[in-house]
């Protein structure tokens, strides 16, 4: 049958084809790039937390939190007339001039799969690729930014946001 | 006794240099193969196969054996940063043959064979992604059609589908039918 002739052909074709893609071989200044940007991983990763230090850590910081935040509202609630002694958290530092904006969506990121799990990445990001990512370049005339990178669990960026 | 996979990928977590660096040169040739059949030029293969790795060096704490294997899971990271080459190059000219490896061009073996090799290989790249890809990681990668499906996030009989209407295609290609793969915008079709 002409069918059963074609099908053998093309797998005989596709198994030829798969046996004559043969990889070069290993590049060695790719080799050293992939080692050095795990050295350099291996060197920023976070040091292992212990989840009881981390969660006393938090519960402190939530108790805080309440408690600076609720300071404004008893002391309204009283009918004080002085000045309230808690202003509220303040929000930005002077000097420091290192303060995130808004994560944005990177263009086509909603296309791709659901995001499953992830990091956040802080790298120099090239000016120029900022349009492609959806953000207005800085007045200022700098080559690179920092930005915060979210990666998804396939590698592709999901959201970015400048730090500075 | 060689090291799996798995224990490869749980010792890069744990920020083993030597694992990583054996990961690497055990599995690059099946990420690379991937990619050249996917994007059809041995240069977008290499870049694949290098950020491929640099997502490793990132993710291996988050692999999950339960989910898949670590080849398929190589491979669907693989898919990903393909099919976004392949679209930012939409517009650009079909690659041509000279620049592919390891293709048997000796005249003496029979230069018939490997015309219809590169024919098949320049028929593949035309394909509509998600037939490429059945085609590919079914027939060229040889994995199951469970693996294939969970690295295309499609289900099990999609796969299927999918593969059998790629090989149509190639097979109506081999035979000289243009027209099929032209009816579709293969080039725009991800």
């Amino acid at each position: 049958m002409k069918t059963d002739i074609d099908d053998l052909d093309l797998a005989l074709a596709l198994r030829r084809l798969a046996d004559a893609s043969e990889p070069p071989p290993i590049d060695s200044r790719r080799e050293a790039e992939l080692m050095a940007a795990f050295d350099a991983a291996a060197r920023s990763a976070p040091p292992i937390r212990r989840p009881y230090w981390g969660m006393a850590g938090l519960a402190a910081a939530a108790a805080l939190l309440i408690a600076v935040g609720l300071a404004p509202a008893r002391a309204g609630r009283h009918g004080s007339s002085s000045p309230p002694l808690v202003r509220g958290v303040q929000t930005e530092t002077p000097g420091l001039n290192n303060v995130p904006s808004e994560f944005v969506i990177v263009p086509g990121a909603a296309a791709l799969p659901p995001m499953e799990s992830g990091s956040l990445i802080r790298m120099d990001v090239p000016v120029a690729m900022l349009p492609s990512l959806g953000l207005t370049p800085p007045a200022a005339s700098v080559a690179a930014v920092k930005a915060d990178l979210i990666v998804g669990q396939d590698g592709l960026t999901r959201a970015v946001r400048l730090v500075n | 006794m060689s090291e799996s996979d798995e224990d490869l990928i749980a010792a890069v977590a744990a920020g083993n240099r030597e694992a990583f660096g054996t990961l690497y040169r055990r599995r690059r040739a099946d990420v690379y193969r991937f990619a050249l059949h996917m994007t059809g030029t041995p240069s977008a293969a290499e870049d694949v196969a290098q950020d491929v790795f640099m997502v490793v060096i990132h993710e291996a704490k988050r692999y999950s054996p339960s989910r898949a294997a670590v080849v398929p899971w190589l491979l669907g990271i693989a898919r990903n940063m393909a099919r976004r080459r392949i679209s930012e190059r939409r517009h650009e000219p079909l690659p041509d043959g000279a620049d592919v490896p390891g293709v048997n061009a000796d005249p003496a073996e029979g230069l018939a064979r490997s015309q219809r090799v590169e024919l098949l290989r320049r028929a593949l790249v035309t394909l509509p992604v998600p037939f490429r890809e059945a085609v590919i990681l079914c027939d060229l990668q040889e994995l199951s059609y469970q693996d294939a499906a969970s690295i295309a996030g499609c289900a099990l009989g999609t796969v299927r589908s999918r593969l059998h209407r790629g090989r149509q295609m190639l097979a109506a290609q081999m035979r000289g039918e243009r027209h099929v793969t032209r009816a579709w915008p293969a080039r725009q079709w991800l």
